[in-house]
């Protein structure tokens, strides 16, 4: 047997999994590894530790089992609330968006978004100067339908003038 | 599907407690992390995480492995404190037991002792298979190593366990 192997049977030795048989043919064979064979006399020596934390039921503490079960209840509670409002953050900018899309969508649908709308709407030059109906502004007025009245206009100009 | 699972585990919660604060109450003897802060946030831990807990592993052995990380997060912390030379006797918890006489409870704090000495993956192993009574699979599922690693691990935890023994004065013929 290699050391190794020998280190493994040590270790089986201690966890009680070799019969007399075996451990007698174990020790012809560490008889070959004065150090092997001192450290298989001092493993086998070691007391048995499993006790000296007491047993599993020395450590049970009902309050404290209750309070880790209320934790883990408080814990989804809180991924609840992180979760509704992470939904909610998104839905609401879905949401938002989505209405936008449809209002959009809705005013070309409509015809509202057309360029007609310049013609309905009232400018701001017509709100800060109503239609005022100064003379004057006949005056230009005639003046400017005046070559349009055609010859006679023209006649009553020169008949003037010449008298 | 998932609540069924949430619900499942707080049940269980009573379960591996007891257990688990025993192992983790040898693990971190001497240290100054609490043994209670680290199952606890062990179990909130696994419970936030239980997708990723998948049936062909033990639900203890799970649980262990990251309180172990956990634990071993916290000690990496405080690596610069100075470990404590005793353990106190409230950590010993011997003082309930009338049966024991004054040599034992002598020679359980040298065992204590010895065992809180002995390096992190060391103590690890002894306490898993010694304390914990964890078989080798189960060890090796705990730590990440392979079955062989952690048998010659655990040679050499206990060579190293009856040197520090010995060293203290104890099992001398």
């Amino acid at each position: 047997m290699t050391r190794e192997e020998l280190e493994i049977r040590i270790n089986q030795a201690a966890d009680g999994l070799l019969s007399d048989e075996e451990l007698v043919k174990l020790e012809q064979e560490l008889e070959a590894f004065p150090d092997l064979m001192e450290d298989y006399r001092s493993i086998l020596s070691l007391p048995d530790i499993s006790g000296i934390y007491g047993s599993v039921e020395d450590h049970r503490n009902p309050s404290q089992i209750r309070a880790i079960r209320e934790m883990l209840i408080e814990a989804d509670e809180d991924s609840f609330s992180v979760a509704a409002i992470f939904w909610f953050r998104k839905v609401a900018l879905a949401a938002s968006l989505l209405i936008l899309a449809a209002s959009s969508l809705a005013g070309f649908v409509t015809g509202s978004f057309t360029d007609n709308s310049a013609a309905n709407t009232v400018s701001v030059d017509e709100l800060i100067y109503p239609s005022d109906q100064y003379p004057v502004e006949e005056y230009a007025g005639y003046l400017s339908d005046w070559p349009m009245q055609g010859e006679e206009g023209e006649m009553e100009t020169n008949m003037t003038n010449t008298q | 599907m998932e609540n069924i699972r949430k619900e499942q585990f707080r049940r269980s919660v009573g379960e591996i407690y007891p257990r688990l604060h025993r192992a983790m109450t040898a693990y971190l003897a001497g240290s100054s992390v609490d043994p209670e802060d680290v199952v606890q946030e062990a179990f909130l831990k696994a419970y936030k995480n239980l997708d990723s807990f998948h049936e062909d592993s033990g639900l203890y052995t799970w649980i262990y492995a990251i309180a172990r990380n956990l634990a071993i997060d916290e000690l990496r912390k405080r690596k610069h404190e100075k470990m404590r030379v005793s353990i106190p006797s409230d950590e010993l918890n011997l003082k309930s037991d009338p049966a024991s006489t004054e040599s034992d409870r002598e020679e359980i704090q040298i065992l204590r002792k010895a065992i809180a000495m002995l390096p992190e993956l060391m103590r690890s192993i002894v306490v898993m298979r010694l304390i914990d009574g964890l078989t080798y699979p189960e060890i090796a599922e705990v730590t990440g190593l392979n079955e062989q690693t952690v048998k010659n691990r655990m040679f050499r935890a206990r060579k190293e366990l009856a040197g520090q023994m010995k060293r203290m004065g104890v099992n001398e013929p």
